[in-house]
């Protein structure tokens, strides 16, 4: 198989013969010869395929850079930088090692383009690679530290979860730590960008932001952001009252904020961490306080209807605040340490602007008897988790009597 | 747990349009119909290029899939696209599928491989029969597909033994063959239609990394990009010594090669330097257009 390189041919010819010169001249062989052994891990392998040199003048890389790993055997230098190395579309991995013969004068160098291809699931990492170097069968045998890469690509950069809504007051700025933990154990990675935070309702904020990691940020194996990088909120405070007073979003949460964490690996193209904050506005336990008792004299206007005297309306309204304020508080405590707080059958969040409003509003119907009512509250099933049983339908073995006898209907059954 | 090693600062990247996060990452290029060119571009989905300048995003992404290779076919509402895909960049992809898009953007096919294993790589198509041919990078394998069947499914014609990594695909009109690269070996195959005999067409060791083929049937040129050697080569498939020609230019990783209708002008395209490359058919360069 001949092989002939083709030029202009406006081309004087000896240019055409310097330009063939020079599009042969990297196919030729190289003194330098390169091997690259096989890495064995856990549940697979990686292979090197057949080196491929030519000869450069110079070093084209940066041999202080922090990607340029370098070794040495008694008579050869060789460097490998870690940005170099890539996957191509069919995916097998390229590596370019370059070698200098030391016994040689001048910069020359010997460029090997080496390809890596996977067998098994692994998980990336960086490791010693086993290599033999040298000239007309003499080699020389070394370590070189290369990354190599599994099958199977995962999620690498793990971000953090809620199972609960973050509270944020209304009225004051949050922070939120967002901590970003490397999953890999022998392999760093590279935190590219972080995108700006994207909230389902955007008119519920004044703020939203990510402060702390900025561009190019390292993450070592295994290693996390640890609280470096925050998310700051600041809710506008209308729209969040309005929203505490009106349920929004599923569950119990107001909104959901969602952070994009673009990140790669080394010789990999880029990932992206996705992470969603839940958030829910929680007023503040004054407020809380002053609606429940704006609540109770509201709900107190009802039995004092024109029929008590100023002094039995100033008893009433001071008993109801009095009640209403303590089972707020204590339903916020109960609740709090994972009871549930019912009313009329429906569970309630003493947290909120509306139930807290809604306690006091009935605390306050039950007029100046409001105290009756709160003992009557404690033994009722307020704080229990499952609702009351329904009554027997098996009749309790008792004397019955008949309706014409006026005894009482109920007693029969208990 | 190691301590981290963070460079903080005061405020992080604002990123806000998924285009402008992602750089370029060219792996194909194709002719269209009109003469315009478009680019397979892992991040960016097909995006189309006229007179010298990227004009009009075609497909905008392909969603968790990543796009291999493409081809385009002749239809009556425009060109439609062939794209091999596979989820992530995993080499064994139990998702790895072909996909066809029509010139507006939609996608209004999608066929799974579904074989254990197996990754698409290499897509041609034989536009007069409507089928469409795979290669799999990972099972050394070659599938047909009819396009206008029923429930088309995969059907391996062949299977190439000891092949290291199966890529790029061309279609043989004239020689009722298709032609598939080994990309680790370097080896050029011809596989018979007709007889779906496998023969080696070129030998591996002078081309060293095939990454693109194409090939024009009229002169019976194939161009073959080789990502190591970072050139193209040209050979002709007759006769029994067949000559190679390079291709002069500044490539550094050619991932991608068209052929214009008219076969006087080659399109490269390069992965590392992010351009797109116009040849004459004697090697001169026309253009060069960064990406």
């Amino acid at each position: 198989m001949r092989l002939r390189s083709v030029t202009n041919a406006a081309f004087p010819w000896r240019i055409m013969l310097f330009a063939a010169v020079l599009a042969l001249a990297p196919l030729c062989a190289t003194a330098v010869e390169l091997e690259l052994d096989r890495v064995l891990v856990d549940l697979g392998r990686f292979e090197f395929g057949k080196p491929y040199g030519e000869l450069l003048p110079t070093l084209p890389i940066d041999v202080h850079s922090e990607s340029v790993q370098r070794a040495s055997t008694d008579h050869y230098l060789l460097w490998v930088d870690f940005d170099e190395v890539r996957q191509t579309k069919f995916g097998p991995f390229d590596y370019f090692i370059y070698v200098r013969d030391k016994s040689m004068a001048g910069s020359a160098v010997t460029q090997f383009k080496v390809m890596g291809t996977p067998v098994g699931s692994f998980d990336d990492q960086i490791t010693g690679v086993v290599f033999r170097v040298g000239n007309q069968g003499r080699l020389e045998t070394g370590t070189i530290s290369l990354p190599i890469f599994g099958s199977a690509v995962r999620d690498s950069l793990i971000g953090p979860s809620w199972k609960e809504p973050i509270e944020v007051f209304l009225a004051s700025e949050r922070l939120i730590a967002l901590p970003l933990r490397n999953d890999l154990k022998a392999m760093p990675l590279e935190i590219r960008g972080i995108r700006d935070p994207l909230a389902n309702d955007q008119s519920l904020w004044s703020v939203k932001e990510v402060k702390g990691v900025g561009v190019k940020a390292h993450l070592a194996p295994g290693a996390d952001t640890g609280e470096s990088l925050m998310l700051r909120l600041q809710p506008k405070v209308t729209r969040a009252v309005e929203s505490a007073l009106v349920q929004r979003g599923k569950g119990s949460r107001d909104d959901l904020i969602t952070i994009w964490v673009d990140y790669a690996t080394q010789g990999r193209t880029g990932r992206t961490l996705k992470i969603e904050v839940p958030v829910r506005f929680v007023p503040f336990p004054l407020l809380l306080f002053l609606v429940t008792m704006g609540g109770a004299l509201l709900g107190l206007l009802a039995p004092l209807a024109g029929k008590e005297r100023n002094q039995d309306r100033l008893r009433a309204a001071a008993a109801t605040v009095v009640v209403a304020l303590v089972i707020e508080a204590l339903s916020m405590v109960l609740v709090a340490n994972n009871s549930e707080f019912r009313l009329l059958g429906f569970q309630l969040d003493p947290f909120q602007l509306l139930p807290a409003a809604l306690l006091g509003v009935f605390v306050g119907m039950t007029g100046y008897r409001s105290l009756d009512a709160f003992r009557d509250v404690l033994v009722a099933e307020f704080w229990k988790r499952t609702p009351p049983s329904p009554p027997s339908s098996t009749p309790s073995p008792t004397k019955t009597t008949s309706p014409s006898s006026g005894g009482k209907p109920g007693a029969a059954n208990g | 747990m190691a301590k981290h090693t963070i460079l903080v600062f005061s405020y992080a990247w604002i990123l806000l349009v998924p285009m402008s996060l992602s750089a370029w990452d060219p792996v194909s290029v194709a002719v269209l119909s009109s003469g315009d060119v478009a680019i397979l571009d892992s991040a960016q989905g097909i995006l189309r290029v006229s007179d010298g300048t990227v004009r009009k995003q075609l497909i905008k992404n392909f969603g968790f899939l990543r796009p291999v290779d493409f081809t385009t076919t002749p239809a009556t509402d425009g060109d439609s696209f062939l794209v091999s895909l596979k989820m992530g960049q995993n080499t064994n992809d139990p998702f790895t599928r072909l996909s066809r898009w029509n010139a507006a953007g939609k996608q209004t096919a999608e066929w799974l491989l579904g074989r254990p294993g197996g990754v698409l790589a290499g897509v041609a198509v034989d536009p007069a029969r409507q089928v469409a041919y795979c290669a799999d990078g990972r099972l050394g394998e070659v599938y047909q597909i009819d396009l206008r069947g029923r429930k088309p499914s995969f059907i391996s014609i062949a299977r190439i033994r000891n092949a290291g990594i199966l890529g790029p695909l061309v279609f043989d009109p004239r020689g009722q063959r298709l032609l598939v690269a080994d990309v680790a070996k370097g080896t050029i195959f011809a596989i018979s239609l007709t007889g779906k005999q496998v023969d080696v067409l070129l030998e591996g060791g002078m081309v060293v990394e095939p990454q693109a083929m194409v090939f024009d049937a009229d002169t019976d040129r194939l161009y073959i990009a080789d990502g190591t050697k970072r050139r193209v080569w040209v050979t002709t498939t007759s006769g029994r010594h067949p000559e190679v020609r390079t291709f002069a230019g500044a490539l550094k990783d050619p991932v991608g090669l068209a052929l214009a209708r008219d076969g006087k002008t080659l399109w490269v395209v390069d992965r590392f330097d992010q351009v797109l490359w116009q040849f004459a058919a004697d090697g001169r360069i026309i253009a060069k257009i960064k990406l």
